[in-house]
């Protein structure tokens, strides 16, 4: 009777047990009698077949001759006598005969080659979750390999090289690699199917040359024949003789040998700190029960992680600090059912390890740390760690590497042809690659704010979290700063250049201060101590506060969130021009590239004082600099900047004369004096006809004075002057800044909005701010106003002569007026709330021009 | 002996398949009760329907109508069926193939909601019959027809009785049977001798080429049941579904040839010159393109304006989206913004509040022009799309550009992808419940399969799901589009808005907090809009305060600057939650969850599409119910609706 025949009618036997079993009542068929075509035993039948008499050896040496002869059902990979002599010539325990086997390595062979059930191959990827069958989706199953059959005595340098181990190095203990089962790993052609594995994802996985379809391998082992049923289980019968491969971790630290240039052994040290030795009392008592002798504890090495492992220190009271997503060296892996799935690690070997600390991205850490990854802190490691560190080897197949995204949701770039050695374990697969894969933290703008000695402040603003609805921790501006997508340029001024920053509230109170924050280590925070500032001669003073502590963490958040944003540019910032805009909408100004570029804001050019880079960081997402001074942005405000130039006199009278009753306002009280009432979130230009443009202007009847207006009696024509001047005035002001020196052709929005419904020169549509046309030839701006379509329209040019173009304002917003507020020093207005509540809640910018002509729509 | 019990035990319990030993078990599974179901009364009356019953056993339809489900059976009387017969040729049932008898059966029957006559609108029900068709309703005076054709007269279907309510639904007795037109859009208006110049510029430019796909074969609907966890079974407050298919729809507007004769254009080369002189000002760069293929060209312009890739009936133009939710009073008109083929452009559907007036295509207020649709010639079905007639000259012009670039367009997430109204998602809720108010429990959540949506692309691990509007959702026109990802894996994805004519803007997404959500990075057109956004913020959270709450602000306009300056809005009083429970208020800008965020101003140099991309950063929700996009002109003078 064929095999086949001899299943079929085992299954339907199963078929009638199982309805038999169902009714729970009827007697069963072959309670008294056992069925003449059910075959021998396993043990019977291999003991008769001549071929695997070193397999039976190994089942009469370890007394299983019975258990596989007579009771249970179990599933047995076999290795016939040809594979053994295979075995021989070529093997890591260097045996070459059985005789040399050690009772440990045979029952290495064997106990790793039966499973304790009976399963025909098409049935192994079936496993049951305790609430489910799930037909398919299994590629592991326990075997009967037992953690204490093999317990070395380690010490000396064996031993991983961290504090948790210093009080075993002299005196040496033994240990187990892990105390938990050992599964075999298996491919079905169901399993490969329902995951879309492709032939060439197996092939990478286990060294194959190809796959074939259907064929099943137990690691890299192909079954060769399969199904022989037997009374008591199932036999399969394998290419070669079955050696437990170890877990990952293992292979990792072991995997130095055949070819150096592919040597993991540093990633295999930065995973050894975050492991410790456990006292194993569950293994020293099995242990000691077979081996009276024994006296001395079994230790376990268990590495520190969220998923097997220890949470714990090895007193099991402490929490350990730093958790690795899973503990590599944990046989029996498993993120919902061992069965379903493992691990995956992408470890790099040792050259690309050493590779990335000396050149590129990675030489930020490797300056630092002295070109040698042992010495750098857990606390850096442990991401970089993770980033390489899989949980499930079904979502990081080859064919899926592009899919790949690590646990912040960064994609993970790994590419075919950085694997340059594979190795399947019982815990997982392990990808050795020649390239790493650094987390974001290493590679972007932020990086070397996070890992440099002297950016501690805006590390620590840069870092302020909050708990999201997950409970995890997120840093707005490192998520920010770690878009790979964007490009940025972030200028970072350094701890000891942080000194003299003058706080923008307090310069629009009566005793204005300049800031200086400052890192206290021991509590890791940043504190702010306040001196007092002479905005005359602009003289720092003594020392006069200082706000520190938790309760002020918000004020020290919110001027340092300030700061960073006028220190962000979305961008390049080397591309050539000599303005940027930044995200806080400030205007810089930018001279020179690399180190020997000088960075301005607008206070800086203002008072000549210049923000200097002392280094460049060239980043994955842009580039980082490091500059000698906080850039200062512009603390004068339009209506400062205005009202304080005599030559913008004329324009300032008009814009400053619109009647208190008049809703459409120019100027509202805001910030340090006055806004602009119009202006958002933005930068806008600002563009102002000299004194002689206006007066010519109001001579010519294209506009009338204030005074002429006011004295109109007709009360309807007064308004549709008063308005009109207002759209006049409004008409200066251009949405986005322009710059003298820059090249631009291209039309603006004006902060005036088209009333009727006739054609404009720019084509301007009812409802619609109307136009500005701005050409840059890189010396001055030439402006084309909108205007009657078929009609010349105004035009104008940017008036240098007497040097007032460029000209950077800055107007805030504050949650209240800065009368509301105390002085610094704790005077000024008795009822007003402390300095230290005071909040920048936005701002805008402008450029102003003179130009030497008025702009008319009209 | 006992060791082979023990084996085939041990195979068994590794098989996972044994039964329970408790026997008694079994009859709980079954179930009795007494009502009739629709299957049932059609068998039972053979007086009125013996040779539709007939058709149905004949088609192995009957066994569904006697089962459990949700149906809407038109029913026709054995005189309609003999009618029929006659009409076709035929002697009886059994002269027809089964394929034929098969599409016949499932014209008449809706399998999965219950519509009842209440339910009934002038125009298009938005459910699907088994043939994937969809049925018409026409009402008059004194008869309701069904599937109205004009040409027919009295010779249509019309309703001899309505409302039989059965157990498992609804059945509406018809004179006469449904015979939908079998062909599609392009070959149906090629028959409407009335619009022939439309049609002759529709064949000659190329577009009719635009409007012939129907369906894409390769979704399979059973691929995706794994990601439906939840079945209206389950008695939840919602439950699950995944689309039925990926249809392709089409809409076309169409000017009759008196209306064409109006505009002195009587025949291709007199449009040809009416599409120059309209395009030609829009596009002048593209004036000298001759060739009427090219998409560049006027012509071909003028009639892609005219199709719009999603099947858009009278009522699902934007009446099919004024739900509940949407506060019907003056001032707070209703406005959905429909790209059509023609590049980057859009159609402006209104709703007029203070009128009652709806489908007011590209209103402008200067002139008070406007387009509707034809009061007689509409909802004209096909196997692949509906087509209209529009009243008057349906163009791009300077002015509707104008207009439509100089005004607040407020998007509803769910009008960005096609294939939610194609599919009969969008728009639709009488597959959740038929009470009277039809946003009530259960709501409906559609697990969106990768990839089904073109427009939004979307992570392995991100999950997208379509929330029907629900009365406890304080949402813009009730629905949302709903992402997430499972435990441990964040979401990721982009989404290509609607075309936006060029222009500055202020963008805001507008969104629902719900103590659920997470954290995550928006980017518009790959720049990062800001810090990452804590969707889980409540208003209060980004400085609302409820209107009214501070006597010195008493509507809440310094509370609005307020916010604005944060970077954050309320909520437009245009809407409310029906059922105040999980959020109140009495419109969404007095609810304290709803919030729209400012992505920032934008400037486009020229009409287009744009990428809205959202990065997760921790475990939680992501909602988008809406998104606006408000020309900085129209800033000062916005309302809050």
């Amino acid at each position: 009777m064929n095999v086949q025949c001899h299943l079929a009618k085992l299954l339907t036997v199963f078929a009638i047990a199982v309805a038999l079993l169902s009714s729970c009542k009827d007697e069963y068929l072959y309670d008294s009698q056992e069925p003449d075509w059910l075959g021998s035993s396993i043990y019977d039948y291999l003991s008769s077949n001549g071929n695997y008499t070193n397999y039976v050896k190994l089942v009469d040496d370890l007394n299983y001759k019975e258990i596989l002869s007579l009771t249970g059902s179990k599933t047995v990979f076999v290795a016939s006598d040809s594979a053994f002599n295979e075995f021989y010539k070529s093997n890591s325990w260097g045996v070459t005969s059985y005789d040399q086997l050690t009772v440990s390595q045979k029952k290495y062979l064997f106990k790793f080659s039966m499973i304790n059930n009976a399963y025909i191959l098409s049935r192994l990827a079936n496993y049951y979750s305790g609430t489910a069958l799930y037909e398919g989706f299994a590629m592991r199953q326990v075997t009967e390999l037992n953690a204490i059959d093999s317990i070395p005595f380690l010490q000396g340098d064996d031993l991983p090289q961290n504090s948790y181990w210093d009080s075993r190095k002299s005196k040496g203990l033994y240990l187990l690699r892990d105390n938990t089962d050992f599964p075999i790993a298996f491919f079905t052609q169901a399993f490969l199917d329902k995951y879309s594995f492709t032939d060439e994802d197996l092939s990478m996985l286990l060294g194959l040359e190809s796959h074939v379809k259907n064929d099943v391998y137990i690691f890299n082992n192909k079954v060769i024949q399969k199904d022989i049923v037997c009374k008591n289980g199932y036999i399969h019968v394998l290419s070669s003789v079955l050696v437990p491969p170890t877990n990952m971790a293992q292979y990792v630290e072991d995997n130095n040998g055949s070819d150096p240039s592919l040597s993991t052994k540093i990633f295999a040290k930065l995973l050894d700190h975050f492991c410790a030795p456990f006292y194993d009392a569950g293994s020293t008592s099995n242990y000691n029960q077979l081996h009276p002798e024994f006296t001395d504890s079994i230790f376990v090495k268990h590495y520190f992680a969220s998923n097997g492992g220890s949470t714990l220190l090895p007193d099991n009271k402490t929490s350990a600090p730093n958790l690795l997503v899973f503990d590599p060296g944990w046989n029996s892996y498993k993120s919902t059912n061992l069965e379903a799935d493992m691990a995956a690690m992408f470890v790099p070997t040792d050259d690309a390890m050493k590779n990335f600390l000396h050149s590129g991205i990675g030489a930020v850490l490797g300056e630092k740390f002295n070109y040698d990854w042992d010495s750098i802190p857990d606390k850096i490691i442990l991401p970089f760690l993770k980033r390489h560190m899989r949980t499930s080897l079904i979502e990081s197949v080859p064919s899926k590497f592009t899919k790949m995204v690590d646990d912040e949701n960064y994609a993970l770039p790994v590419e075919k042809n950085h694997i340059v050695k594979t190795y399947t374990g019982v815990n997982g697969e392990v990808y050795v690659t020649n390239e790493v894969y650094p987390p974001v933290d290493y590679i972007s703008v932020y990086s070397p704010v996070l890992y440099s000695d002297n950016s501690k402040i805006m590390n620590w603003a840069i870092d302020i979290s909050e708990t999201s609805v997950d409970g995890t921790e997120f840093a707005f501006y490192r998520l920010y700063l770690n878009s790979l997508v964007s490009n940025y340029s972030l200028m970072i001024p350094t701890d000891e250049y942080f000194d003299s920053y003058l706080d923008p509230i307090a310069y629009a109170q009566n005793v204005p201060a300049v800031l200086k924050f400052w890192y206290d280590k021991s509590k890791s925070v940043v504190n702010a101590t306040i001196y007092s500032y002479d905005k005359t001669t602009r003289a720092t003073g003594d020392s006069i506060g200082l706000i520190s502590g938790s309760s002020y963490k918000s004020f020290i958040k919110n001027r340092l969130w300030q700061l960073l944003d006028s220190h962000i540019v979305v961008g390049d910032i080397e591309s050539g021009n000599e303005y940027y805009i930044t995200k806080a909408n400030d205007i810089i100004k930018i001279e020179g590239s690399g180190t020997n570029m000088k960075i301005q804001g607008g206070q800086d050019i203002a008072e000549n004082t210049v923000a200097a880079v002392s280094k460049v960081f060239r980043q994955e997402n842009g580039n980082t600099y490091f500059l000698k001074k906080p850039i200062q942005p512009s603390l004068r405000s339009v209506y400062k900047i205005l009202s304080e130039t005599p030559e913008f006199s004329k324009f300032f009278e008009l814009l400053s004369g619109v009647p208190d009753t008049c809703v459409s306002q120019i100027f509202a009280q805001q910030g340090i004096d006055y806004r602009i009432k119009f202006f958002n979130a933005y930068q806008y230009t600002v563009y102002v006809p000299t004194n002689d443009a206006i007066n010519a202007a109001i001579t010519a009847g294209k506009i009338k004075d204030w005074q002429t207006i006011y004295n109109m009696t007709n009360e309807a024509a007064r308004s549709t002057a008063i308005n009109k001047m207002i759209r006049f005035l409004k008409y200066h002001f251009q949405d986005n800044a322009v710059f003298v020196g820059q090249t631009y052709n291209a039309e603006y929005q004006s902060a005036t909005i088209k009333n009727d419904n006739s054609d404009t020169y720019w084509g301007t549509a009812k409802n619609k701010y109307l136009k500005i046309g701005v050409v840059g030839d890189g010396s001055t701006l030439k402006l084309t106003a909108d205007g009657p379509s078929g009609s010349t329209p105004a035009s104008a040019e940017v008036d240098k002569s007497n040097g007032l173009y460029n000209i950077i304002a800055k107007d805030y917003i504050f949650a209240k007026l800065p009368t509301a507020y105390k002085n610094v020093d704790g005077t000024g207005n008795v009822s007003g709330t402390a300095f230290s509540s005071s909040t920048i809640t936005t701002s805008a910018s402008a450029v102003i021009h003179q130009i030497n002509n008025v702009l008319t729509f009209d | 002996m006992k060791r082979i019990l023990n084996t085939i035990l041990l195979i068994g319990i590794l098989s996972g398949v044994f039964v329970s030993c408790d026997s008694d078990d079994v009859g709980g599974n079954l179930y009795t009760f007494t009502g009739e179901m629709v299957g049932q009364y059609l068998q039972n009356d053979t007086v009125q329907f013996s040779e539709f019953v007939r058709l149905l056993d004949t088609t192995n339809v009957m066994g569904l109508l006697n089962s459990y489900g949700s149906y809407t059976c038109f029913a026709p009387t054995n005189d309609a069926m003999h009618a029929f017969y006659k009409e076709k040729g035929k002697n009886s049932l059994s002269d027809f193939s089964l394929d034929s008898l098969q599409v016949i059966a499932y014209d008449h029957i809706i399998d999965g909601a219950v519509v009842l006559y209440s339910n009934f609108i002038d125009g298009r029900i938005p459910e699907i019959t088994m043939s994937d068709r969809n049925i018409t309703i026409h009402f008059t005076d004194s008869v309701t027809w069904v599937n109205y054709d004009e040409a027919k007269g009295n010779e249509n279907a019309y309703i001899i009785n309505k409302d039989v309510v059965k157990h498992n639904g609804v059945l509406h007795v018809i004179s006469k049977v449904l015979n939908p037109s079998r062909e599609g859009i392009v070959e149906a208006i090629a028959k409407e001798t009335d619009f022939s110049i439309f049609y002759q510029a529709l064949i000659e430019t190329g577009m009719a080429d635009s409007l012939l796909k129907i369906e894409d074969e390769t979704y399979d609907k059973t691929e995706y049941a794994y990601l439906i966890t939840k079945t209206l079974d389950d008695g939840s407050w919602y439950y699950e579904d995944i689309p039925d298919a990926r249809r392709y729809r089409y809409t076309v507007l169409m000017e009759s040839n008196e209306t064409m004769n109006a505009n002195n254009i009587y025949n291709i080369e007199d449009l040809k010159t009416y599409a120059a002189g309209i395009y030609d000002e829009v596009y002048p760069e593209d004036a000298n393109v001759r060739e009427i293929t090219d998409r560049h060209n006027s012509l071909n312009r003028f009639i892609a304006y005219h199709l719009i890739d999603k099947q858009l009936s009278k009522f699902t133009f934007i009446d099919a989206y004024d739900t509940d939710h949407m506060i019907r009073t003056p001032g707070r008109d209703m406005y959905e913004y429909v790209e059509t083929m023609c590049p980057n452009t859009l159609i402006e559907v209104k709703k007029e509040r203070a009128t009652g007036t709806t489908n007011i295509f590209n209103y402008l207020p200067e002139t008070g022009d406007a387009l509707y649709l034809s009061d007689t010639f509409y909802d004209k079905t096909t196997t692949n799309g509906i087509y209209h007639e529009i009243d008057g000259m349906l163009v791009y012009s300077k002015q509707v550009d104008n207009m439509l670039s100089s005004k607040r367009l407020r998007f509803d997430a769910a009008s960005f992808f096609p294939e939610l109204t194609n599919n009969n998602m969008r728009g639709s809720r009488y597959k959740q419940n038929t009470t009277s108010s039809l946003y009530d429990t259960p709501d409906l959540k559609y697990q969106i399969p990768r990839n089904y949506i073109a427009r939004i692309t979307s992570s392995e691990q991100t999950v997208v799901q379509y929330l029907t509007p629900y009365y406890k959702y304080q949402d813009y026109e009730g629905d949302e589009i709903f992402l997430t990802a499972s435990t441990g894996k964040l979401y990721d994805f982009s989404i290509i808005t609607p075309p936006i004519p060029a222009g500055t803007y202020e963008i805001r997404f507008g969104y629902l907090t719900n103590g659920k959500r997470g954290v995550a990075q928006l980017y518009f057109d790959n720049i990062p809009c800001g810090v990452p956004l804590n969707l889980n913020k409540s208003a209060v959270d980004n400085g609302w305060e409820e209107p009214g709450s501070d006597s010195s602000d008493p509507y809440g306009y310094d509370n609005d600057k307020y916010m604005s300056n944060l970077g954050y809005m309320k909520a437009p009083a245009c809407f409310k939650v029906i059922k105040a429970d999980w959020t109140s208020g009495e419109n969404a800008r007095y609810c304290n969850a709803a919030i729209r965020k400012i992505l920032g101003t934008f400037t486009f140099s020229e009409a287009g599409h744009h990428v809205f991309a959202i990065k997760g950063l921790s475990g939680g929700e992501f909602m988008f119910d809406y998104m606006e996009f408000v020309p900085t002109s129209a800033l000062e003078s916005e309302d809050i609706y």
